[in-house]
């Protein structure tokens, strides 16, 4: 590790993904390094700025504070091995298929209950639990369509879960255009490296949804439900809409008539049969859901429940991606599944239980504490992080609701080299593969690396201050 | 054993012309509890298909959808129901069996907040006032919140709407059954009593005037199972009320609840007939 690019880069004890112990390129890495090595710091920089034009120019911003702001994008790809791949693979679809069965069963036989596996209490006190869905089966029993997987990488290199994000995850279209504005500002990267192709993400996402429609419907109709352009995630709808060549609607373009979905077109009605909806659950429908609902349409559950749509994700999944529900996922695989979980998880204390809680008040220094129902990196304690001001009130916010919140040990995110400044720094990263549910559960070959910009941070949610890379998974 | 025939009209009139009327009707009475229902109905009008299901408090649904312009709305249920005598008087409870974690995984739905029914400062401060009195057990404490709520709240038609919150009640201390009720649920809640919104229906023989609608409240007693209270009618005559719907709250179980497109509601009646069914037998 002599390049200039890289002189100041430090590994500080923490599992690098580009560097070994020895300060060495990994393997897969080695060509990547002397390629990047080659190039000056303004090359580089040009390189970087020039990604950044393609974000803002295709109009890629995320919204924090109000403020649009472009995606800050790392032009150092994330590489992942294709033995490595294989495997995370086969542990993604373990999980999401015993997330599936989950919530096919909480809202029906509710045999995971009765068998003991997850205490009724904690379905009934959780904020995705959807009264609404109880008794209604949805188009081939299918809940959760697409899911996006949390992983992080601890000190000894060990993939593990961090969350599930089950409800309209988003990131898809970064993990596509990710690939394009890479190969449109450096092609060179790609030299003498095969990467899985990830262009193909949004038909295999159609694939699944149309293969998700209501049974005896020989060329299902999709649309893509958007809450329109306010919304922060408004381009990804749109994106993925015109990538799958099917309309994109909000819910005032859709009518219900006779039980049946319609969208409302120059030309007439037009039947509905798959909604990829990017709406949230109590907002889908004021008759049955929110009331205050501008978004929904009048009747959709109605129409849900006669079984002639599809919903995608399926309302209710909530129940299965809680933070609390999530340290009784391990228990659900071997449930579900018969077989041991494949993925580690990072060891999580339920507020709920009075021996866990004392443990985690007394020791809130070195723990992250997070609330059950929060998103985007809000609601988090980051013990280590935090002033005795912040510690203080979290404990309070424990008592109050101890449903609430839980607990996790610190982990070290692994870290990569990140260009900034003109040269390369270590920074924590994390990995969100999607994976699509149709007949079969598909992990899209790819994935989006999370990267914490901020020195030190370990949270690296695009609302906290996060950027992204592109993530190679290799062929061979 | 009452076998009561009962009906329930509702009956909107538009101030012009609406269309796409979407709504979702609890006016079944249950099948549950000390109650049998022979041949429930629903007819709408205008004529459209009616759909049944059945919710995740076991209340039966109907759903229906009137696409086509129209100025009025009917609904009408009808259902003959049989109501069994009341079980014997609640022996004393014990505040210990409350504390069972069992509790939790029986009924946990019924000892959480809900969207009506809300712990605030003004409900802790009622609370208290309820507390003052003592109780050796939970059924002393329940009749006594029961009577407090009924003796602190004014009973006025009209001074509350159906979207009323607990703390506008204890502010003006009027209100309605359905007010009295969720003022009753959050007390039993903040006690760790598991406690249910029941609306329904009420018969009262001597009434000279129309029947109406009436809410009131299930208490998981162990030992017992689910026990009425009623704070608006504190100590009820139980062979007189018609079961409808249960739930956490109000939130859970209303009547009707639709969107439609187009003119203002100008009014809505909503009728309450209950009687003696005829005997079987002479059918």
């Amino acid at each position: 590790m002599n390049a200039t690019l890289f002189s100041d880069y430090r590994l500080a004890g923490y599992y690098d993904e580009m560097f070994d112990d020895d300060a060495e390129p990994r393997d897969a890495y080695r060509g990547l390094f002397s390629g990047v090595a080659s190039l000056g710091s303004d090359v580089f920089t040009r390189k970087t700025d020039l990604a950044g034009a393609c974000y803002l120019n295709e109009g890629i911003t995320f919204s924090h504070h109000g403020r649009e702001h472009p995606f800050p994008f790392d032009l150092l790809p994330r590489l992942i091995r294709a033995d490595d791949w294989a495997w995370l693979s086969a542990a993604l679809r373990q999980r999401v298929t015993a997330l599936d069965r989950f919530c096919s069963d909480v809202y029906g036989a509710q045999r995971c209950i009765a068998d003991g596996v997850v205490p009724r209490w904690m379905v009934v006190s959780c904020k995705g639990y959807l009264r609404e869905m109880v008794g209604l089966r949805p188009p081939k029993d299918r809940w959760v369509h697409l899911a996006g997987i949390d992983l992080i990488r601890d000190e000894d290199g060990v993939w593990r879960v961090l969350e599930d994000n089950l409800r309209t995850p988003s990131g898809l279209s970064y993990v596509v255009q990710n690939r394009t504005f890479m190969r449109r500002v450096f092609p060179e990267a790609f030299a003498g490296y095969a990467v899985r192709r990830v262009d193909g993400a949004p038909i295999q996402l159609r694939r699944a949804l149309m293969q998700s429609a209501p049974d005896g419907v020989a060329d299902p109709r999709l649309v893509v439900l958007t809450p329109g352009p306010m919304n922060a995630a408004y381009y990804e709808h749109s994106f993925l809409a015109q990538q799958m060549g099917v309309p994109l609607a909000e819910g005032r373009d859709l009518v219900v008539r006779n039980q049946r979905v319609y969208l409302k077109t120059t030309a007439g009605y037009d039947p509905v049969d798959v909604i990829y909806r990017r709406i949230d659950d109590a907002f889908l429908d004021p008759v049955c859901l929110r009331q205050d609902s501008l978004l929904g349409v009048p009747g959709l559950m109605g129409v849900y429940r006669a079984g002639n749509v599809a919903l995608c994700t399926a309302p209710g999944t909530g129940v299965a991606d809680d933070k609390a529900m999530y340290a009784f996922v391990p228990d659900i695989i071997r449930y579900y599944m018969g077989e041991e979980p494949l993925l580690q998880q990072v060891p999580t204390y339920l507020m709920e239980r009075p021996d866990d809680r004392e443990y985690v008040l007394d020791n809130l220094r070195s723990l992250v504490v997070k609330a059950v129902d929060g998103a985007g990196g809000y609601g988090i304690l980051i013990g280590p992080h935090s002033t005795a001001e912040e510690r203080a009130e979290f404990a309070q916010r424990i008592d109050d609701n101890p449903r609430g919140y839980i607990a996790q040990n610190t982990i070290s995110l692994s870290r990569a080299p990140v260009f900034l400044g003109g040269r390369f720094a270590a920074r924590h990263i994390d990995l969100r593969p999607f994976i699509t549910y149709g007949a079969r559960p598909e992990v899209v070959p790819g994935g989006l690396t999370r990267v914490a910009l901020k020195e030190g941070s370990l949270v690296v949610n695009s609302s906290q201050g996060g950027g992204s890379k592109d993530t190679w998974v290799l062929e061979r | 054993m009452l076998r009561l025939r009962a009906s329930h009209r509702t009956e909107i009139a538009y101030a012009g012309v609406v269309h796409d009327s979407v709504n979702e009707v609890r006016l079944i009475p249950r099948e549950d509890g000390r109650q049998a229902v022979e041949d429930p109905y629903i007819h709408v009008e205008p004529a459209t298909d009616v759909y049944l299901h059945t919710d995740a408090f076991g209340n039966r649904v109907a759903w229906f959808q009137v696409a086509t312009p129209h100025h009025r709305l009917r609904i009408e249920a009808t259902a003959v129901v049989t109501v069994d005598p009341a079980p014997p008087a609640l022996a004393p409870v014990a505040w210990d069996a409350f504390a069972a974690p069992a509790l939790r995984d029986e009924v946990g739905e019924y000892l959480l907040e809900s969207p009506r029914v809300t712990l605030s400062p003004a409900v802790e401060a009622f609370a208290a006032e309820v507390d003052a009195a003592g109780s050796a057990d939970a059924v002393q404490w329940l009749r006594h919140a029961e009577r407090t709520v009924c003796e602190s709240i004014e009973y006025q038609p009209g001074s509350t709407t159906v979207d009323s919150t607990v703390d506008q009640l204890l502010e003006a201390r009027r209100g309605v059954c359905q007010d009295m009720t969720h003022l009753f649920l959050a007390l039993c809640r903040r006690r760790g009593i598991p406690a249910r919104y029941v609306s329904g229906w009420l018969y009262e023989p001597e009434r000279t005037s129309p029947n109406e609608s009436h809410a009131w409240c299930e208490v998981w007693l162990p030992g017992h199972g689910w026990r009425e209270f009623d704070p608006t009618h504190p100590e009820p005559r139980l062979d007189h009320y018609i079961r409808v719907g249960v739930g956490r709250d109000y939130s859970d179980v209303p009547p009707v609840r639709g969107h439609y497109v187009g003119a203002d509601t100008q009014e809505m009646a909503v009728t309450v007939e209950i009687g003696p069914a005829e005997d079987p037998a002479r059918r």
